[in-house]
């Protein structure tokens, strides 16, 4: 390139438009001044044509054809007379405040745009993932008797989604605190989707002193949406299993033996199809697990059961 | 030589309380990494696939002085 046009060209190459920067590189327009017109339009601009691009097309296109009689003219003509006259043109350049302030306005939009896609494909991710291979299996059909001694089986659960947590009512700390926790929860799910549409479930790991009595008075103290449900020992045991909740209370207890009842500590949420969609662990706060919950309710394309 | 009033009878007992730990708030990383082992487990029986981190959990439960079947 002639050095007095370095300059320029070093200005206009980040403005280059994309058809230019796209077109083949290694022709420079001295090369094809001996081809025909046609040719010399494909091949890769040089900084005059450049600059000249960068403006208004027809503008150029028209002056150099007044000039030269043909569009972007192979010559040493240029369309500006004087390095100066090309030096101004292309200080102002592209950079123009409006072409800044849509530039602005354009990344800002399209960073919120994928800010948004990117969580929503997350949680789809995490939505979908668990009804493939490589996440918690967790769920499967179980069968217990809930507070006021009715059956309760999985297909129970189907229509709405379901928040599920294993507990027992003699315990100390733990579940009390999780369970206000979940209170709130429902309280936040229901505020912002209406009543209905999230069952919330207790599951009593400690089906020796929780009696459906025991547990419906327990309950009651949190919330008076959240269904409790117990069962024999082995009932327990393999709805624990099928959740993959640890569980170590001794089958054969007798009244007044002191034992440990552990489990492990998560809300399980479930679809309305009946498959696992999300296990939220003690380090969520009411509110960020209340979000977790509505987001997936949100991105839930099929019908919930509001009854 | 403690003062005779009511807070002489619970201070004793205080500490014996806050001394004691509870079941459910010792052995927090043991606990924690059995439950996911057992959360994320493909197998059939992820309390027994995951015997190890609960045998673990149990040692620590143990040197408590809690027992766990």
């Amino acid at each position: 390139m002639a050095s007095p046009f370095a300059k320029t060209f070093r200005l206009a190459e980040p403005g280059l438009c994309r058809r230019c920067a796209a077109l083949p590189a290694g022709r420079t327009f001295a090369s094809t001044s001996t081809q025909n017109p046609k040719r010399e339009i494909r091949s890769r601009p040089t900084t005059s044509a450049i600059t000249a691009r960068i403006r208004t097309q027809p503008n150029t296109v028209r002056q150099s054809i007044a000039q030269h009689g043909q569009p972007f003219s192979s010559s040493s003509q240029r369309a500006y007379k004087t390095v100066e006259e090309a030096k101004a043109r292309s200080r102002v350049g592209p950079f123009s405040w409006q072409a800044g302030l849509f530039f602005l306005l354009a990344g800002a939009g399209l960073t919120v745009y994928f800010r948004y896609e990117k969580a929503r494909m997350a949680r789809a991710r995490i939505a979908e993932a668990n009804k493939g291979i490589g996440k918690p299996l967790v769920g499967g059909p179980f069968h217990l008797t809930d507070h006021n001694g009715s059956e309760f089986t999985e297909q129970n659960l189907k229509g709405k989604y379901s928040l599920v947590y294993f507990g027992f009512t003699h315990c100390p700390d733990i579940c009390p605190e999780e369970l206000d926790k979940m209170a709130g929860m429902i309280d936040r799910v229901k505020e912002k989707n209406g009543g209905n549409v999230m069952k919330p479930v207790f599951i009593s790991c400690d089906p020796a002193r929780d009696t459906p009595e025991v547990i419906r008075r327990y309950l009651a103290e949190f919330h008076p949406e959240i269904l409790g449900m117990t069962g024999s020992w082995q009932e327990v045991k393999d709805v624990c299993k099928a959740y993959r909740v640890y569980f170590s209370t001794p089958p054969d207890v007798q009244p007044g033996q002191d034992y440990l009842v552990d489990h492990s500590i998560y809300f399980y949420l479930m679809d309305p199809e009946g498959d696992f969609v999300e296990a939220i662990g003690r380090n969520f706060t009411v509110e960020a697990a209340a979000k977790v919950i509505n987001d997936h309710i949100a991105d839930w394309k099929g019908k919930i059961d509001r009854s | 030589m403690q003062p005779n009033n009511m807070a002489a009878d619970l201070k004793p007992q205080d500490q014996e309380a806050a001394q004691k730990p509870k079941p459910c708030c010792v052995c927090k990383d043991e606990k924690s990494a059995r439950d996911e082992c057992m959360l994320f487990s493909n197998a059939p029986d992820p309390q027994d696939a995951c015997k190890n981190l609960v045998g673990q959990y149990r040692s620590c439960m143990a040197t408590y002085g809690f027992k766990l079947a």
